[in-house]
C-alpha cells in the first residue's frame, strides 16, 4: 500500500488547501508542494504562464460573487481574495503532486482497484486524456501556421479548432479502442516495482495528516 | 507447417464498395510475406481481418486455429499486430508498463512480466526509456516498443501495417535488422522497395481485393509489375 503514500498526501493536502478556513492553514498546506516545486526543473516563467488562466479565471469567477454583494467592500474582498488564492492552490497543488506522483505511480494506484472494469476504463481514459492533450497541441500549431489569430481570424480559429479536436479525437478513439482490442488480455496493472517508503513520501504524508490534527484540534485556526 | 490460411475471404464496407474479393493465401511457418498492391488495394482490410477487427465472409486460419467468434481471443494472442499509426497501439502511461501489458502468459506474475518486458526492450535498445511515455519517443522507437510489446506476447504471427512508414534510413535498417533477427513468420503491407529486398522471403501482390500472385522475392524483384508497385 506504499505506492498509494504520495496519492494521499496530494489529495489530503488539495481537501485542506480547499477547506483551509485562514489563510495561515492555507499557506502550510502548500509548504510540500512549493518544495516540490522548488526540486523541479520548472521555470518561473514557465510556472507564471501555467497559473496565468487560472488566477483570471478565479478572479473572474471571484469578482461576480463580490459585485452583488451587500456590506463592506473590505470584508467580501478578504474572502474574495481567499477564494482566489484556494482556487490557484488547489490548482498548483494537483498539478504539482501529480508530477510528483508519476506516471508509472498512477498505473499502480489504478493497478490496486479491485473492479477490473474500472481499472481498465481509468487506464484508458488516461490514454485518451494524454491524446487529447497532444492533439491540442499540435492542433494549436497548425491553426496558428495557416490562420490568422488576429482580429475576425479568432472566430475562425475557435471554429476550426473545435471542429478538428472533434474529428481528431474520434479517429484517436477509433485506433485506440482497435488496439485495446487486441491487446488487453490480461488486467492493466502497474509497472513499477514494490516500492520502498522514502523520507520524502513519510514526510509529505505525516505533514498533511499534522495539519489536518492541527485544525481539528483547533491548534490552528 | 502453415501459420496463415485465408480462404475466399470477402469484405464489403459499409457503403456497398467491394474491399475484398475473394483473397485466398498461405504462409509458411518462418516465411516473411510482402504484400504489396496500390493504395486501396485492400492490404489494411486484409491484416485487420487476420486480427478478427473485421469480419468478412471466407475461411481463415492463424496458427491452426480457425477464426470464429469463440476462438479469436486465442488467435490475438498468437498474432500480433502493428498498427501504421504506431502511436495508438500505446495504452499504458510508461514503456515498460506497456510492454508488460502484451506479457504472456497472462498468468503470470507482475515480477515475471517485468523480467520478461526488460529484457525485450533491451533486445530492442529501448531499455533506458523505461519510464518515458512511449508517446515522447521518435517514430523509429515507437515502432520497436510496439514489437517489443508485441513479442512479449511470444506472438508466433506479425501483421504488420506499413513497418517503415515515417522512418528514416537509420530507422528503417534499425527496424529491419530487429525483424529479421526476430525469426517469425510475417505479413507485411509496404510499398517500400528497401524492406521487400531486405526482409521478405515471399511477395503477394494485390489488386482490387484479390491476391493476383504469390512469388520467391527474388523472382518479383524481377517482375516490372512488381516493380512498378514499390519504390
Amino acid at each position: 500500500m506504499l505506492i498509494l503514500l504520495r496519492p494521499a498526501a496530494v489529495l489530503l493536502l488539495a481537501v485542506l488547501v480547499a477547506a483551509a478556513p485562514s489563510a495561515v492553514l492555507l499557506g502550510a498546506s502548500l509548504v510540500p508542494m512549493i518544495i516540490v516545486q522548488l526540486r523541479g526543473r520548472e521555470s518561473l516563467r514557465a510556472l507564471g504562464a501555467r497559473n496565468l488562466p487560472i488566477l483570471l479565471f478565479s478572479l473572474v469567477f471571484t469578482a461576480l460573487t463580490v459585485v452583488p454583494g451587500e456590506g463592506p467592500l473590505s470584508s467580501k474582498g478578504g474572502e474574495a481574495a481567499m477564494t482566489v488564492l484556494k482556487i490557484a492552490g488547489v490548482y498548483n497543488v494537483v498539478f504539482t503532486g501529480g508530477r510528483w506522483t508519476g506516471r508509472r505511480r498512477f498505473a499502480g494506484v489504478v493497478g490496486h482497484i479491485p473492479i477490473e472494469r474500472l481499472r481498465v476504463y481509468l487506464v484508458l481514459l488516461q490514454a485518451v486524456t494524454e491524446r487529447l492533450l497532444r492533439n491540442s497541441t499540435q492542433i494549436v500549431r497548425q491553426i496558428s501556421l495557416r490562420l490568422s489569430t488576429s482580429g475576425a481570424g479568432r472566430l475562425a480559429v475557435a471554429r476550426y479548432y473545435f471542429q478538428n479536436m472533434a474529428s481528431k479525437e474520434l479517429a484517436s478513439m477509433r485506433h485506440l479502442q482497435a488496439a485495446a482490442i487486441l491487446r488487453l488480455h490480461g488486467v492493466p496493472g502497474s509497472s513499477a516495482e514494490k516500492p520502498r517508503p522514502r523520507g520524502e513520501e513519510l514526510a509529505a504524508f505525516f505533514y498533511a495528516l499534522a495539519l489536518w490534527a492541527f485544525y481539528l484540534y483547533g491548534i490552528i485556526a | 507447417m502453415i501459420d496463415l490460411r485465408i480462404k475466399g475471404l470477402r469484405f464489403d464496407y459499409p457503403d456497398g464498395r467491394r474491399a475484398l474479393d475473394g483473397v485466398d493465401l498461405e504462409v509458411e511457418r518462418g516465411a516473411r510475406m510482402a504484400l504489396i498492391g496500390r493504395n486501396g488495394s485492400g492490404k489494411t482490410t486484409l491484416l485487420l481481418h487476420v486480427v478478427g477487427l473485421l469480419d468478412g465472409h471466407g475461411e481463415i486460419e492463424v496458427c491452426g486455429i480457425p477464426m470464429s467468434s469463440a476462438s479469436v481471443h486465442d488467435i490475438r494472442k498468437k498474432a500480433g499486430y502493428l498498427f501504421s499509426h504506431v502511436e495508438y497501439q500505446f495504452i499504458m502511461p510508461d514503456l515498460l508498463g506497456d510492454v508488460m501489458l502484451g506479457c504472456s502468459p497472462v498468468s503470470s506474475s507482475p515480477e515475471e512480466k517485468r523480467i520478461k518486458a526488460k529484457e525485450w526492450l533491451e533486445r530492442f535498445g529501448l531499455e533506458r526509456y523505461h519510464d518515458r511515455s512511449p508517446l515522447d519517443l521518435s517514430s523509429g522507437e515507437m515502432k520497436r516498443a510496439a514489437l517489443a510489446g508485441i513479442m512479449a506476447g511470444d506472438a508466433e504471427l506479425l501483421l504488420l501495417d506499413e513497418p517503415l512508414g515515417n522512418l528514416d534510413r537509420e530507422g528503417a535498417e534499425h527496424l529491419l535488422s530487429v525483424l529479421t533477427g526476430l525469426g517469425r513468420t510475417m505479413l507485411f503491407s509496404t510499398h517500400r522497395r528497401y524492406l521487400v529486398e531486405k526482409a521478405a522471403t515471399h511477395v503477394a501482390v494485390m489488386a482490387r481485393g484479390r491476391i493476383d500472385d504469390v512469388v520467391p522475392v527474388k523472382k518479383a524483384l524481377r517482375s516490372p509489375a512488381v516493380l512498378e508497385l514499390i519504390y
